[in-house]
């Protein structure tokens, strides 16, 4: 799946040049991206507004305008406010608004003036590795307008019943249609465990395995199926250190 | 347990921020421990130690004897994964520091409640989907998974070893010789025959007992460990005499 990369940059001449620099040298160390460009940051943001999850980056630039407003920053903020959890990259030819960017959460900004293309690519590499780490801790469920970003970690489990699939995460649910051999499959490697033929829990919300039980640290508790019991018992033999 | 640590070497800034996360932390119930420094060689010599680390490094941009980018790459090293905050003066300075890759940057000047919130929530939700390790305890009857990072402490009673997590406890067979193998260079020390416990738990220490965030009854210190808990919390606490307790 290819990471999305939005740019904003006011200044139409200049914009060809670096999409083709973003796209070369992704392509150098293998990473599948997708580019979307805007010259508009309104178009920007009703774009991303209805699924703020879609960015993995977005590089804007940023500048004062006559009336002391500085362009793009305030759509930086309107994303945060919807939840978007993208690395933000500022580009200005204004040192000074270095400081104003922080309270957007930057990865980084770059000073228009002294940038040179050695000390743009180690960023650009880094923002990249740790967006692919990001995504790969999102889950994806649903299609088209319904399409939904979870973090993993939120996450505490799946029930199928029929042929709908129900995410249980933060509070909240989701239903899906999706196999659970095919869901297993996918998040096994990711410390989810299949404790009954109806359940996928996430092991980092294991609060307590009793006889024929599983509590969640949410307080729910489930039952384990006559099938993986053994199984789940050896998962969890006694004293280990796991990082899940 | 969230455990912050700040670094900045006027003492009357440390005792403002320390209050004020205190109260932000209180105000959404998060249960943190905080440390202070009040140089960078103390706060990167005590990082040395991998039994050191903390989830969240707030750091003076301009430190006297270290400069604060310097202290963050340094920080790095030894915890990739931490968030690091600048504390700076002067929004001029601001750009520079993006070489360190900062979670974020305060100026001081600009430092209310709100964006203090602000920044330590943000930094917790963060924190929250981090990756991290988790102890499988077993009696006969239960499997109990715990983060390392609830633990306040293990103590044994005879063929027992009790696990003290959040306001709870769990009993189970094991020897604390092999806990304290497992949970080694994870933020526990041994202090007693009887007793490991997590480092930042430790809410103040004399020469006999250790006192824990949210246990009355002190632990007590082994005489053959007392050479061994000093070292292992320089420079906090009444027992290392010659330091300056910040707290």
């Amino acid at each position: 799946m290819p990471m999305n990369i939005y740019t904003f940059n006011n200044n139409r001449n200049s914009s060809e040049d670096h999409i083709k620099t973003l796209k070369d040298i992704a392509s150098e160390h293998h990473f599948n991206i997708h580019i979307f460009k805007y010259t508009n940051k309104d178009e920007l943001l009703f774009d991303l507004s209805s699924h703020p999850e879609r960015a993995d980056i977005i590089f804007l630039r940023i500048s004062k305008s006559k009336d002391d407003e500085i362009v793009g920053l305030e759509a930086a903020k309107s994303l945060r406010k919807l939840c978007c959890h993208a690395l933000l990259i500022f580009i200005s030819a204004n040192k000074q608004l270095a400081a104003n960017t922080f309270p957007t959460f930057p990865f980084y900004f770059f000073y228009l003036k002294y940038l040179t293309l050695e000390q743009f690519k180690p960023v650009y590499l880094k923002a990249l590795s740790l967006a692919e780490r990001r995504r790969n801790n999102l889950f994806q469920c649903g299609s088209g307008a319904h399409e939904h970003y979870i973090p993993l970690g939120d996450i505490y489990y799946f029930e199928i019943f029929q042929r709908i699939t129900t995410v249980y995460h933060s509070n909240t649910s989701f239903s899906f249609y999706m196999s659970m051999s095919r869901l297993e499959k996918e998040l096994t490697p990711k410390g989810f465990l299949r404790i009954h033929r109806s359940f996928l829990i996430n092991m980092r919300h294991i609060d307590q395995i009793t006889d024929r039980t599983v509590r969640l640290t949410n307080g729910f508790t489930l039952p384990i199926g006559t099938t993986y019991l053994s199984q789940v018992r050896k998962m969890l033999s006694q004293l280990k250190i796991y990082t899940l | 347990m969230f455990s912050i640590c700040f670094c900045d070497d006027t003492p009357a800034t440390l005792h403002k921020y320390i209050e004020l996360f205190e109260l932000i932390a209180e105000r959404h119930q998060i249960p943190v421990s905080i440390r202070a420094f009040s140089s960078g060689e103390e706060f990167l010599v005590y990082l040395e130690n991998p039994n050191h680390f903390f989830d969240l490094y707030f750091v003076e941009a301009g430190l006297k004897d270290i400069s604060g980018i310097d202290t963050v790459l340094r920080i790095h090293e030894y915890d990739p994964w931490g968030l690091v905050i600048f504390l700076g003066v002067r929004a001029e300075c601001a750009s520079d520091c993006f070489a360190a890759y900062p979670f974020n940057y305060i100026i001081k000047s600009k430092l209310n409640f709100i964006r203090g919130e602000s920044v330590f929530l943000n930094a917790y939700s963060v924190f929250k989907q981090k990756k991290k390790p988790y102890i499988v305890c077993k009696n006969r009857t239960t499997f109990q998974c715990i983060q390392l990072s609830d633990i306040s402490h293990f103590e044994t009673l005879g063929r027992l070893v009790v696990v003290h997590f959040k306001d709870r406890s769990f009993e189970f067979y094991s020897k604390l010789n092999i806990i304290e193998q497992s949970v080694k260079n994870k933020g526990f020390i041994r202090v007693h025959r009887s007793y490991i416990v997590n480092l930042s738990y430790i809410l103040d220490a004399d020469k006999e007992n250790i006192f824990l965030t949210g246990h009355e009854t002190p632990v007590p210190i082994g005489q053959i460990y007392l050479d061994h808990v000093r070292r292992e919390t320089y420079p906090f606490f009444s027992i290392n005499s010659s330091s300056l307790s910040v707290k």
